[in-house]
């Protein structure tokens, strides 16, 4: 929960409370946008709009968890909208070849590399219901309302995209 | 690679440290643009105050338009209505002051047919010189 005092209070109080706020929050927001994105630019660029409009719409979330599906939400919005207006994916694979020839000695890393690469060959709804159901560790219900979704097409899209997935994880 | 094994390393991916320095631009980001915003106050409010100035400015003209104040304010009328169950002096009604022609006998016989005009009513008007009465129609008319 949201401690109280976090939420009320004067001008100075609510500042230190979204400092705070952006502090316990930052790491989901950007590990979000950056899955779903797959570039550290953009996902930074998504996570500064989404604090500034939590800053712009203020701390009056009923509990924590209200906060972190607001969060969660915007987020998503936010990769959605930067996916369909900009180039997206190359840099993903970019990215993750780097990190793979970094530590192309670890067996792991490898397999996460291939799945990071499958991951942006998924249409960016699939791909943020897997980021959000599966990285962030979110349940069905959360994900089909930050997604805007029925639970039933949240649970055949991740379904499917894991599916897909493996298939492609396959044929390297 | 099975499904279970994809769970595992999406777990992996949950867990890895996010880069510092990236955490530290996202938040130096929000401070800066936060204060850009709030730095600006005139830029958003500008409209406002415009609109604001737009309306006093046509309110002031309605107010002395001239002709604005010769309607009589219903509150004259009101105020007068209490007093108007009590018939007023007929001295101060604007009846004719001509003595009437002699008429015949049946000119005479006819006349209480005619409707009997008291008022019922007296209005004042901020015009001294116009007064308004209420007058009933005789029963049976």
């Amino acid at each position: 929960m949201i401690n109280a005092a976090l939420m009320t209070g004067i001008p100075r109080a609510v500042e230190s409370a979204f400092d705070e706020v952006v502090r316990r929050r930052e790491a989901q927001v950007l590990r979000t946008a950056y899955r779903i994105l797959g570039n550290w630019a953009d996902a930074e660029d998504v996570a500064q709009e989404t604090f500034v409009r939590l800053h712009r719409h203020g701390l009056d979330f009923a509990a924590d968890a209200a906060l972190g599906s607001w969060l969660y939400r915007v987020t998503v919005n936010l990769c959605m909208d930067r996916m369909r207006s900009a180039r997206p994916l190359e840099e993903l694979a970019e990215h993750a070849d780097g990190a793979a020839s970094a530590e192309a000695s670890v067996l792991r890393e490898e397999k996460k590399r291939r799945l990071m690469a499958a991951l942006a060959r998924l249409p960016v709804k699939e791909r943020a219901a897997v980021v959000l159901r599966e990285i962030e560790g979110l349940d069905t219900a959360e994900v089909a309302a930050i997604l805007g979704s029925s639970e039933t097409t949240v649970r055949s899209q991740i379904s499917r995209a894991l599916d897909r997935m493996r298939g492609w994880m396959e044929e390297r | 690679m099975n499904e279970h094994d994809m769970r595992n390393l999406f777990r992996d991916m949950r867990d890895e440290p996010l880069p510092a320095d990236s955490l530290a631009r996202v938040r130096m980001g929000v401070e800066e643009k936060i204060a850009r915003g709030s730095r600006r106050p005139f830029s958003l409010r500008w409209p406002v105050l415009v609109a604001g100035l737009a309306a006093v400015f046509l309110l002031a003209v309605l107010v002395t338009r001239p002709g604005s104040v010769d309607t009589v304010p219903p509150a004259v009328i009101a105020k007068k209505e209490p007093a108007a169950p009590a018939p007023p002096a007929p001295r101060r009604m604007p009846v004719e002051v001509k003595p009437a022609p002699r008429r015949g006998p049946d000119q005479v016989k006819a006349r209480p047919s005619a409707p009997k005009q008291e008022p019922l009513m007296r209005l004042e008007t901020p015009d001294p010189n116009v007064v308004i009465f209420l007058v009933a129609e005789g029963a049976g008319e």
